[in-house]
């Protein structure tokens, strides 16, 4: 995109960019604000497996707790999760990508082939052994998902880094004597930032899939609050198949995550679209 | 004449290809030797795959040399790196085809002629650097206000000249035009020639205009250098190469520029056949596969650059205009 | 040609050495006591000590790799601290069922999924894609245990005619009430698969579809007169096949990953449930076997895409 009015122009016209980044600024805002929104839930509650009524807007669980508070304190857990993850995913793999496709050559190529590799390892297994043997909490969780991310980005970056470095603005730039770190990571980046921008949201949706799993499978941090360890008591509870079914304690983390991961999504898409009239 | 300036002595570049073992080499410039000399435009002509941008950029260092030579003042400035390089590129500077892909579109006009200004020390105060963007933009002939704009926002025309402007934040003593005015329209190219020459009396620059359009390079240069397949055919004064015509490719090149008067008695010389790969040049003179008058001996023995008159260079056995020729 | 599987092999194995050494060094560099993980605590110390020199646990970290690497070529991953028996044995129980359920699964994404993605291609812009478009957005969004729970619901609790979970009622009956048996059991599971990965492919194989079909050769052909069906079979399809294939063959990475949280769901008995189930004991020379296994098959999948795909493409094909 030209320059930052122009894209905003053009993603404020794009629906679903638009629903994406609304779906976004609901979940920051309940997330920030989860503490006012409602009580941290522990211990016992009242009334036990309720449906949703006025006091309980999304019912309690086998404990009596609220599940909307649930929800909300989960919110703040992904959060967390997707922005950590996406970090750690970042300060790999964007250098990473820049260097290797601004220095062309075998280094570049090596790691292209080593990128392969990781994409190609069962990711979810392998972080299932990893956190069995870390041990689970929030931060151990958040850094092994960037772990596994880094590679998928790498390459977008390396691969938008490389069409960018043949453009004639940088040969000017190299004949101007500009030095090669701003040449990477001014001229460089600032192009690339559209690819990096979409793989960027996708890594945290998809860290959120690999939170829930994670903590469904017993493997999430049992102290906080997250839509996966939600699952994982209503299923324990065997609330799916139970009669009189407790649906609510089950279906609302799930459409959580869902709308969460669908929000994220739309918003890359949005802005890839707004990049690429082609894909429209 | 004067001093040269420059000096290319036996430049050569071989690209690789192919990999693992069955390597092949693209022969893009081959031998090429002339004098640059101060205040004089010398024009490069030839077709695409003539080897006339890498020529620029092995000049200029952006990609190595194979063999050869470049002196710059006196000094050998082959292969140079560090800081003697950095300050070697600020006298040397180029200017790019491409408007469209020349400038960053993501910075503004005005931010990238100042960081040029700016990473090589000329000037540190924010204050000065705008004031000598905004006195180059007036130079080129485009106003202080534009400063702010991104390329999209301006013409094919308009770019061209940012571009120019840049190259000139360094104060270089050369400019390369690399067909600078190629992809502009005929009416703008006419403005852009306009504003090389200007310049050139106001800053004494010196120049090396590329391009492949006999008549466009005519209306500029002093010199002109023919280049066939990565190497020089001939070399002379612009006056020469028109009226004393002496390698059969030039004579081909200058027939097939359009004439406006049908009565004109010119003959338009077809060559033949297509460019020979460069990874396979012909043997004997590269030129002889379309040689019009080729003979036994074009074929077979390499020709070598003569200068047959004075100043007038010429890579043929048989040369036209009954000049000695290596016989 | 066959310098290409012979690279492809080549690289293959490489992946499957470091996704083995990966569980090698994870497991013995982890703050925990590498002893404990390895063997099991109700041991008593002489066999302990015995398991030690088995192991190699006595001896450095290169010998131990070495150890380590020759007995799982020979076969030999352990034993299970929960049942005792051989880690390989119980691998190869559980293998045969996550296959089957990969297997079905793939084949019907690409029976459906390709056709879905191809229709969309053709109508690109209209009503038509764009509402399939937004279903496949919100299909790769999707959280497996969700749909598995969905359709649990649905079928085996409201309407009732689907079981819960296994993969067939014990005790396990004879014949072609067996295999009909199976085939109940596996249909949630399978189908809550599916459905995860069936938008991927869907979207893949749309752009795919939609980038080939702007090529200029397509152009030709139709401004030859050729018709818009035989344009897409013969020549577009082929074409949009290649990123299709090799996206399969990274979904099915992804697909492990859903199995392991389908098959824990639905207890089938494959190598995911394993996976579930042995990190619950603390099994750690399971959980490693089944890693290993999963890894290798994702490995063999991978390499059979890329294969099918240099295949299609005459560049590769000629080009040895």
């Amino acid at each position: 995109m030209y320059n930052n009015r122009t894209f905003r122009q053009i993603f404020f016209k794009n629906p679903m960019g638009m629903v994406g980044l609304s779906g976004v600024i609901i979940i920051v805002i309940l997330g920030i604000l989860a503490p006012q929104i409602a009580e941290y839930p522990k211990g016992y509650g009242g009334s036990i497996l309720s449906g949703p009524s006025a006091e309980f807007i999304m019912g309690t669980d086998n404990l009596g707790l609220n599940v909307f508070a649930e929800i909300v304190w989960g919110a703040r857990t992904s959060l967390y999760v997707s922005f950590i993850a996406v970090f750690v995913a970042m300060v790999i793999g964007i250098p990473v990508g820049l260097l290797t496709g601004y220095k062309k050559g075998k280094i570049g190529a090596l790691l292209d082939s080593i990128i392969d590799i990781f994409l190609t390892l069962p990711v979810l297994p392998l972080m299932i052994v990893i956190s069995a043997i870390v041990g689970a909490s929030i931060i151990n969780v958040a850094v092994v998902i960037g772990i596994f991310s880094w590679p998928s980005l790498a390459r977008v970056t390396r691969n938008a880094t490389l069409k960018i470095s043949e453009m004639q603005y940088i040969e000017a730039a190299k004949c101007l004597n500009l030095p090669a770190s701003r040449i990477v990571f001014k001229h460089i980046l600032i192009n690339a930032a559209g690819p990096v921008l979409v793989n960027l949201t996708l890594i945290m949706a998809t860290a959120v899939l690999s939170e829930s799993g994670l903590s469904f499978l017993g493997l999430g941090d049992p102290t906080t609050w997250s839509w996966g360890t939600i699952l994982k008591k209503a299923w324990d509870a065997s609330a799916v198949i139970d009669t009189p079914n407790p649906w609510w304690w089950w279906f609302y983390p799930s459409i959580s995550i869902v709308l969460y991961v669908v929000s994220f999504n739309l918003l890359g898409t949005g802005i890839n679209e707004t990049l690429n009239p082609k894909s429209r | 004449m004067n001093e040269p300036l420059l000096t290319v002595e036996n430049l050569t570049k071989h690209f690789e290809v192919g990999r693992f073992g069955k390597k092949k080499y693209v022969r893009a410039v081959e031998g090429v030797s002339f004098k640059l000399y101060k205040s004089e435009t010398l024009g490069v002509v030839g077709e695409s795959g003539s080897g006339k941008s890498t020529l620029a950029r092995l000049i200029l260092g952006l990609i190595p040399i194979t063999a050869g030579k470049v002196i710059y003042n006196d000094l050998d400035i082959t292969g140079v790196s560090g800081k003697k390089e950095k300050e070697i590129r600020k006298d040397l500077q180029m200017v790019f085809q491409d408007p469209y892909a020349s400038l960053n579109p993501r910075i503004k006009v005005g931010d990238a002629i100042a960081e040029p200004i700016i990473y090589n020390d000329i000037e540190k105060n924010r204050k000065k650097v705008k004031e000598k963007v905004n006195s180059l933009l007036e130079l080129v002939g485009l106003q202080n206000k534009m400063y702010d704009r991104y390329p999209h926002e301006f013409s094919g025309g308009q770019r061209q000249r940012i571009g120019i402007a840049r190259a000139l934040s360094l104060n270089p003593k050369v400019l390369i035009c690399d067909e600078a005015v190629s992809a502009l329209d005929v009416s703008v190219q006419a403005q852009v020639l306009n504003l090389f020459n200007r310049l050139k009396r106001e800053l004494d620059l010196t120049y090396i205009f590329i391009g492949h359009d006999l008549s466009v390079v005519k209306y500029i240069s002093n010199r002109i250098m023919v280049m066939y397949l990565g190497e020089t055919m001939e070399l002379a004064k612009t006056d020469a190469i028109f009226t004393k015509t002496k390698h059969p490719y030039t004579k081909a090149l200058i027939s097939a520029i359009p004439m406006i008067d049908p009565d004109t008695n010119q003959k338009r010389i077809v060559l033949e056949g297509d460019i020979p790969n460069p990874i396979n040049p012909p043997s004997g003179c590269r030129f002889s596969t379309r040689c019009y008058m080729a003979q036994d001996k074009c074929r077979k023995v390499h020709p070598d650059l003569l200068e047959i008159e004075e100043g007038h260079f010429v890579r043929c056995h048989y040369p036209l205009n009954g000049g000695e020729g290596n016989e | 040609m066959s310098r290409y599987l012979g690279m492809r092999i080549l690289k293959g194995f490489i992946t499957f050495l470091i996704s083995v050494t990966l569980t090698f060094f994870i497991i013995r560099f982890m703050p925990s006591n590498p002893v404990d993980l390895l063997l099991d605590p109700k041991m008593g110390p002489e066999v302990q000590m015995a398991m030690m020199e088995k192991y190699g646990l006595d001896k450095s970290i290169g010998e131990q790799y070495y150890i380590f690497i020759t007995n799982l070529f020979k076969g030999d991953m352990g034993t299970s601290f929960k049942t005792g028996q051989p880690v390989l044995e119980v691998l190869m129980e559980k293998l045969p069922w996550t296959l089957l359920l990969l297997f079905v699964v793939v084949i019907f994404t690409l029976i459906i999924g390709v056709p879905i993605g191809t229709y969309a291609a053709r109508k690109r812009g209209k009503t038509a894609d764009k509402m399939i478009n937004f279903i496949v957005m919100i299909g790769i969004s999707v959280f497996v245990p969700f749909l598995a729970f969905a359709f649990l619901f649905l079928f085996s609790y409201i309407w009732k005619i689907l079981p819960t979970g296994g993969a067939y009622t014990p005790p396990p009956k004879k014949g072609f009430d067996f295999i009909i048996d199976v085939i109940r059991h596996a249909v949630l599971p399978a189908l809550t698969l599916f459905t995860a990965n069936v938008a991927s492919t869907v979207m893949y194989t749309r752009n795919s579809m939609v980038d080939v079909l702007g090529e200029d050769y397509i152009r030709t052909a139709y401004s030859k007169g050729v018709k818009e069906n035989k344009v897409i079979i013969i020549h577009a399809l082929k074409n949009a096949m290649i990123p299709t294939i090799t996206v399969t063959g990274l979904t099915i990475g992804a697909m492990v990953g859903g199995a392991v949280m389908t098959e824990t769901i639905f207890s089938w008995p494959g190598v995911g449930r394993l996976i579930y189930d042995s990190v619950s004991a603390l099994d750690y020379p399971v959980l490693q076997g089944a890693f290993i296994v999963l890894a290798l098959s994702v490995i063999v999948m991978n390499i059979i895409t890329d294969v099918m795909v240099a295949w299609l493409d005459p560049r590769i094909k000629l080009g040895g």
